[in-house]
């Protein structure tokens, strides 16, 4: 059978080294959280930028293959354009359109010039 | 382990530990912010560098597309060997390139900025050459399938292309060439043609004359008097019996046999096989002498190849809304494009007087779709100077013109109306005179009962199928293509179809 411990004869802790104690705990991890939290925040926004990003240029790729885009994803629009390309005084002008391919919030956006056949 | 065993036997090593937890803690949420920050900066320069991919193939795409629409050297040699830029503040700033890769192979290049990322796109084109060979409107007649054409003292004035077989006869006489890529047979005195080429066999019989060359990929079996007044052609061999001449040479790959009388060959005879002679008398046959050759080399008859025959694109409504509207008639005058299909019985009821098509406003595009539309007795006369595009369309769709006629007023002008058959359809006349240029790649013309000294037929027709009846004189007139809907059909030197160009065979990019 183990003996008994006795806390008696024992010094236990001051209330002032556990209120400091205390103190020092909560400051550290405050900071902890804090450092994490930031770090939680950018991770979700990078996440984002990424989806968003990706479903504009989605947009783009199936205006390219001819395919309508999903507008749960990304949304395609087309406005009248041209493109120039000057060649040292011969300048190469073709009309079209000038197709717009964003996600479905309007965070992200692509541009691309699609010309008359 | 011995400072984790000495920190156990001091008073506070809870603490201790607790402070090392929190610090690795801190160290790996601090890392993790940083990985973070820079895969956020990443996908910016990813962001970048896609937009100036799009931005280098969109600038691919224009000068692409303005190679295709000015394919000519000079078009393209201005852009040889010179940077082009642009750019704007949609897609950035963008150089381009055009080179020469191979003889008919070009590269355009582009390379675009956008956010301090560059992107290079190319595509390479390759140039369209079409075949040589035949024309399909440079023809009276050009039929794409078998032709039957057994009709008496008929005269076709212009060159006549048969893709596939042929047989007629009975003094039909054609002021022209025919051009056969099957075989070919010929009977009847006063049946007589121009050149006659054949990329099969060829038999003339009874009289059938040749006002010029005869060339033939097959065997040549002549009897019964016939003529040849230019040089006789031929990779086989060549049968000659029963009377008749050739006027001038005559050059057989392969073997020759003659019977009947003297004076076949009034020229000099080549031959590259045996010589097999009634009486064992060549001289007899060929008084101009005759020779064996060892070194004959086949007739290259490509010029002569046939067509590649586009099929009719019909507009879309989208594309011509008003060939899709009910065609207005108004005191027996079309003025104006639209569809006849829903005015089929206004204008069968038009019977035994004149409309009028009046194209002084512009060209008129009008459209039969898919029914059969039969005027009697109605001379439709074309005015202004502008063209009329009928597009049958649909395999039901068929025009019959019976005693009456369908020209411009003043019939001295060449035509001005262009008949375009989408599908199996028919063009029908009886006892009708028809200026104009049918095109009807999958389609029948039928041309019968005009027995007057004009023609029935004036104009060019390409067709699948002809039916032709008695006593009838077909004329040709060169169809202007310039500005018309058969404009890029077929290239200008003949052959396949299209005019040549240039065409993506693919894209790189790095």
């Amino acid at each position: 059978m183990k003996p008994r411990v006795s806390l008696r004869g024992k010094r236990g802790l001051s209330i002032i080294e556990i209120i400091v104690s205390i103190a020092v705990l909560a400051l550290l991890t405050l900071l902890v959280i804090s450092v994490f939290s930031a770090a939680v925040s950018i991770i979700g926004r990078q996440t984002a930028l990424q989806r968003d990003d990706n479903d504009a240029a989605a947009g783009v790729e199936n205006y390219l293959a001819g395919f309508e885009p999903d507008s749960g994803i990304s949304v395609v629009t087309e406005q009248p354009g041209s493109l120039s390309v000057d060649f040292g005084g011969t300048v190469v002008t073709e009309d079209g359109v000038l197709v717009k391919g964003t996600d479905d919030d309007n965070k992200s956006v692509y541009y691309y010039f699609s010309p008359d056949s | 382990m011995r400072l984790a065993l000495k920190l156990k036997k001091k008073n506070g090593y809870v603490l201790a530990w607790i402070l090392c937890f929190i610090l690795v803690a801190s160290v790996l949420a601090a890392a993790a912010t940083t990985v973070t920050i820079v895969a956020i900066n990443n996908t910016k320069t990813q962001k970048s560098s896609r937009q100036a991919y799009y931005t280098a193939r969109s600038a691919v795409a224009a000068v692409v597309n303005h190679i295709r629409k000015n394919p000519s050297p000079e078009a393209i040699e201005a852009l040889i060997g010179r940077e082009g830029t642009g750019g704007s503040d949609e897609l950035g700033r963008y150089t381009v390139t055009v080179s020469y890769v191979a003889p008919q192979k070009l590269r355009v290049s582009a390379t675009a900025t956008y956010g301090e990322r560059t992107s290079t796109v190319s595509a390479y084109m390759l140039e369209y050459v079409p075949p040589a060979g035949a024309k399909p409107t440079d023809h009276i007649i050009y039929v794409d399938g078998s032709a039957e054409v057994d009709f008496d003292n008929a005269n076709v004035y212009g060159d006549v292309y048969i893709n596939g077989g042929v047989r007629y006869g009975s003094s039909m006489t054609i002021y022209g060439d025919v051009i056969v890529t099957g075989d070919s047979t010929i009977s009847g005195a006063g049946t007589a043609s121009q050149d006659l080429i054949s990329f099969g066999s060829v038999v003339i019989t009874a009289g059938g004359k040749i006002n010029g060359d005869l060339k033939a990929k097959g065997d040549i079996s002549l009897s019964g008097g016939v003529i040849i007044s230019g040089g006789l052609y031929t990779d086989n061999s060549l049968n000659f019996t029963g009377g008749g001449y050739v006027e001038g040479d005559a050059v057989v790959g392969k073997n020759v046999h003659f019977s009947g009388g003297a004076n076949r060959i009034l020229g000099k005879l080549f031959y590259g096989g045996r010589a097999t002679v009634g009486n064992n008398n060549l001289a007899y046959f060929c008084p101009g002498g005759y020779e064996k050759i060892t070194d004959y080399q086949d007739m290259d008859l490509s010029a002569y190849a046939p067509a590649v025959l586009p099929p009719v694109s019909v507009p879309s409504q989208t594309e011509n809304p008003e060939l899709y509207r009910p065609v207005q008639i108004i005191n027996k005058v079309i003025s104006s494009s639209g569809d006849l299909t829903p005015a089929v019985d206004t204008l069968e009821n038009l019977k035994w007087t004149t409309l009028t098509m009046d194209t002084r406003d512009g060209d008129l595009h009008l459209l039969l779709n898919n029914k059969s539309l039969k005027f009697t007795g109605l001379s439709i006369n074309i005015i202004g100077d502008n063209n009329i595009y009928l597009y049958l369309k649909g395999d039901s769709a068929y025009l019959g013109l019976e005693q009456g006629h369908f020209r411009p007023a003043d019939a001295t002008r060449p035509p001005q109306l262009f008949i375009l058959g989408s599908g199996d359809t028919e063009v029908y006349l009886k006892g009708t005179q028809l200026h104009a240029f049918v095109y009807m790649p999958s389609g029948t013309m039928g041309c019968y009962d005009y027995q007057k000294d004009d023609a029935i037929f004036k104009g060019s027709s390409v067709v699948k199928h002809i039916r032709v009846g008695n006593y009838l004189t077909l004329k040709y007139i060169e169809p202007v293509l310039t500005g018309t809907p058969l404009e890029n059909y077929f290239n200008p030197d003949g052959g396949g179809a299209g005019v040549g160009g240039w065409s993506v065979e693919g894209w790189d990019s790095r």
